[in-house]
């Protein structure tokens, strides 16, 4: 990883914004209507490479992916592992804060699917497609910047299954993910 | 004025949220629907009373009357002075702010200014002799503060009103449109100040202090030049903000010094601001501005650096900096130990009697009701935290 040797190198939390037509594209996979897989996939590689051009030509040092063809920055985990899914009727949490002030609605953010997940069954790796063609788009769009970092979860996801086993075995599930991000990453500019 | 003798003194910009329904009347009387006059008036006196309350409860130590029954918009309380249709050609103001970085954001602004209606606001346009007619608006808040204020003991009470600058949307104002009744730009910013400090007057008079709102002293940088479209150099620009400090400077005369604070913005819009005027190309001018205490925005990403603008420029003996310590343009709460950092740090630069805790801008109407008195305690709980490491306790 590139340290702050002789200046102070900038980077970001991961996520950036879609364009809008991608944004439609994700929203209508999200809501169970029929895509074009291909299209998809094609507008999200154009889409990584746009992003990583936008950081670069704004002087962002460790770029991202920008999560472009992910519906959230959570929820996608159910697409690539088994045993998850994003059920609808489960009650969302209530955090202390927004008891607080009950009357206050923030505007939405940018996650297009809010349902919370569940675990309906043994958590694996189902998919690797997903995550290596954005990250094969992705290492050759990066080339300019000081260094890549495709985003990937950490296993706490606040996923639970009845028995409390659900951190332990996506934390497997993701290491898998984690092996192929790490791959797939430029290791110098 | 009341100054932090023993402790730093907490006060915002003056503006507070009243209920729905007072809301939703002034909405209707804007648009000239229907409503209860007497209804409204009751509304509005019970309301301004809850409002001192809770400024009294949340720890404030200066209270305003929250301007909740106000009217608007400003130009009710002037004769011959109102708005007017766009001119073929004419380009739309946005609310008087803010060209050059409208031209920077332009996908963002034009959604922006169409959720708000900031860019339907019509250009104003003198049609005679300027006088002021707010007589009984005024003597009717000024009657609903006093009664309800009577028995709550505060420090100090302060009502607000509007600079001559302000009254005039952007800088440049087209000749055409103060003329043919005042030949010069400087003859029409004297009559509106003429006008405007009779307001002034009756507030000091009814023993308040005097807040002038001015935030187009600084917000007005960003507009075209009337003639040439041009960006204002920053010469233009301060020739034009001189003339509206020496305007306000004219509707102050005979108000003593110690009855009048000075507030000023870039405006409370929720743009990026990336073209703000630096305060330091201001300041001088402002300080000229004839009041003893000066609110300031300096609570938020864009602003908040220019804390080191009082490491070069000196506070003139005897005046009060009222920095703003929370935020309009964020729903997160600030933290009191940021607060009372905030406030250290001023007082480090200007003397600790000299700082007076304030907000931004007026939070009424910019955020939620549940946020602004959470951001109010977190302000009273900040100022308590300075004042024990300022004066050691």
């Amino acid at each position: 990883m590139k340290h702050s040797t002789h200046r102070i190198l900038t980077t970001h939390a991961g996520s950036l914004a879609r364009p809008a037509d991608l944004l439609e594209m994700v929203r209508i996979k999200e809501a169970g209507q029929p895509y074009d897989q291909e299209a998809l996939a094609a507008r999200v590689r154009t889409a990584v490479a746009e992003v990583v051009g936008k950081q670069i030509d704004a002087s962002v040092d460790v770029v991202s992916d920008g999560e472009q063809g992910k519906p959230g920055f959570a929820n996608y985990v159910k697409d690539r592992l088994t045993g998850l899914i994003a059920r609808e009727g489960v009650p969302p949490r209530v955090s202390s804060d927004q008891a607080d002030f009950p009357d206050f609605q923030p505007p939405e953010g940018g996650t297009l699917n809010t349902r919370r997940m569940v675990c309906i069954g043994p958590l694996a790796w189902k998919d690797r497609t997903g995550g290596a063609d954005g990250y094969r788009e992705f290492s050759g769009g990066a080339a300019g910047a000081d260094r890549g970092c495709p985003v990937s979860k950490r296993p706490a996801l606040g996923i639970r299954d009845g028995a409390g086993r659900g951190d332990a075995a996506t934390g497997a599930a993701s290491r898998e993910e984690r092996r192929v991000t790490c791959s797939a990453v430029p290791t110098a500019s | 004025m009341k100054r932090s003798i023993d402790g730093i003194l907490t006060t915002h910009a003056g503006r507070l949220p009243g209920p729905p329904d007072v809301a939703e009347t002034v909405r209707a009387i804007r648009q000239d629907r229907p409503h209860d006059k007497e209804t409204f008036a009751t509304r509005v006196k019970d309301t301004t009373h809850e409002v001192v309350r809770k400024q009294k409860d949340v720890g404030l130590n200066i209270v305003s009357d929250g301007e909740v029954g106000k009217l608007g918009p400003f130009y009710n309380r002037l004769e011959n002075y109102g708005p007017r249709q766009f001119a073929p050609g004419e380009e739309p103001r946005g609310g008087g702010t803010p060209r050059g970085e409208w031209q920077l954001f332009p996908t963002f602004y034009d959604e922006y200014w169409s959720q708000t209606g900031g860019s339907s606001l019509l250009p104003l346009v003198c049609t005679g002799p300027i006088r002021y007619i707010g007589q009984e608006a005024i003597q009717t808040e000024i009657a609903n503060f006093k009664a309800a204020l009577a028995g709550v003991e505060v420090d100090e009470a302060f009502m607000c009103s509007v600079s001559p600058g302000w009254l005039v949307p952007g800088f440049g104002f087209r000749e055409a449109d103060f003329q043919p009744h005042y030949k010069t730009e400087e003859e029409f910013f004297f009559a509106l100040a003429e006008a405007m400090s009779e307001e002034y007057r009756a507030i000091v008079d009814a023993g308040f202090v005097l807040q002038v709102d001015d935030p187009r002293v600084l917000s007005g940088w960003d507009v075209p030049h009337p003639r040439t479209g041009a960006h204002l150099t920053l010469e233009e620009y301060r020739q034009e903000a001189q003339l509206r400090v020496d305007a306000l400077n004219h509707a102050l005369r005979g108000i003593p010094e110690d009855r009048v604070r000075h507030h000023m913005c870039w405006g409370s819009w929720k743009g990026p601001h990336t073209v703000d005027i630096p305060l330091k190309d201001a300041i001088d001018m402002v300080l000229k501005v004839h009041a003893q205490a000066f609110s300031i925005e300096a609570a938020n990403v864009r602003h908040e650096h220019e804390w080191k603008v009082w490491q070069d420029v000196q506070l003139p003996e005897g005046k009060i900096l009222i920095p703003g310590v929370i935020a309009h343009a964020t729903n997160l709460v600030e933290h009191p130990e940021l607060v009372a950092d905030r406030l250290v740090r001023y007082a480090n630069l200007v003397g600790r009697e000299n700082v007076i805790a304030g907000t931004d801008c007026g939070l009424g109407g910019r955020l939620h009701p549940e946020i602004v008195w959470a951001k109010f305690q977190a302000m009273a709980e900040g100022a308590r935290l300075a004042t024990d490491r300022l004066w050691r306790r």
